[in-house]
């Protein structure tokens, strides 16, 4: 059932990324700040930052490298995680709970999902700042109203999350183990 | 204060050897019947009988020496240091 579900997000991923590969335009959700211009009848315009789909027409292979980069990167993440997670459930339907390894894969499961989060979104930012900045994309930066796109990498808080929980399984665990082994040869 | 690594950790050795073998000789009964009269499995008595056990439940012990007729410390026995540390 988790082995199923991970190769499913995987076969998910690697499909969103394969559409990117694949598509006559890139539709890419960006993220910018709009700053605040005064209109013609002097009234002012509120700008802050805003979320828009962008379709770039006729992408290079880079632009369709670096979007497809993040997918990639999340689907070599859940492979590692389902591995893992393969694992473990094998020691548990042998009966063996408190695998004394188990508490180590749990650990690195949660080392994985961090890490894999933080390398997809500085990918998706290095992306955004080399394939998708204004300039790269040929068009005359509307420097009066977007500001250019920063290399701040957005924390994903999800992933570090679902680490911390998994860390804090491990730690359960491993405590679980201890009393597992001192429990071997009791009568 | 000294604290345990993990479950990595090599479980501490100890000296207790158990004389059920010779109980049970004894009073000519099997490890099946010893089971069956104290409601202990006898995967269980087998690994105290053999010195594989690491510890045993006073619940264990109280069933065995009933149907045994004996106390703790016929059945338990500490090995001396030096005994243990001579190489038979």
């Amino acid at each position: 059932m988790v082995v199923t579900l991970t190769t499913l997000a995987a076969v998910g991923f690697l499909a969103a990324g394969v559409a990117s590969i694949a598509a006559d335009n890139l539709v890419v959700a960006v993220s910018w700040t709009a700053a605040q211009v005064p209109a013609a009848d002097g009234a002012l315009l509120v700008g802050g930052p805003t979320t828009s789909t962008l379709t770039v027409a006729a992408p290079t292979g880079v632009q369709r490298l670096l979007v497809f980069a993040p997918a990639a990167v999340l689907c070599a993440t859940a492979v590692v995680c389902g591995v893992l997670l393969r694992r473990i459930v094998r020691s548990v339907d042998a009966g063996d709970t408190f695998h004394r390894d188990t508490p180590r894969r749990v650990a690195t499961l949660g080392v994985v999902v961090l890490a894999g989060g933080l390398v997809a979104a500085a990918v998706t930012t290095a992306g955004r700042l080399t394939a998708l900045s204004p300039a790269a994309l040929g068009m005359a930066t509307p420097a009066s109203a977007v500001a250019a796109p920063n290399g701040v990498v957005d924390v994903p808080l999800t992933a570090l999350a679902v680490a911390a929980t998994l860390w804090v399984i491990a730690a359960v665990l491993r405590r679980g183990s201890r009393m597992h082994a001192d429990l071997e040869g009791l009568v | 204060m000294s604290r345990r690594s993990g479950a990595e950790e090599p479980t501490a050795p100890h000296r207790v050897v158990s004389h059920l073998d010779v109980l049970l000789e004894e009073r000519g009964m099997t490890l099946a019947q010893l089971a069956q009269e104290a409601g202990v499995t006898v995967a269980n008595l087998s690994v105290l009988k053999n010195n594989r056990a690491r510890a045993i439940r006073f619940s264990t012990l109280t069933a065995v020496c009933d149907v045994l007729g004996c106390q703790p410390g016929d059945l338990l026995r500490v090995v001396p240091r030096e005994a243990a540390a001579r190489p038979d």
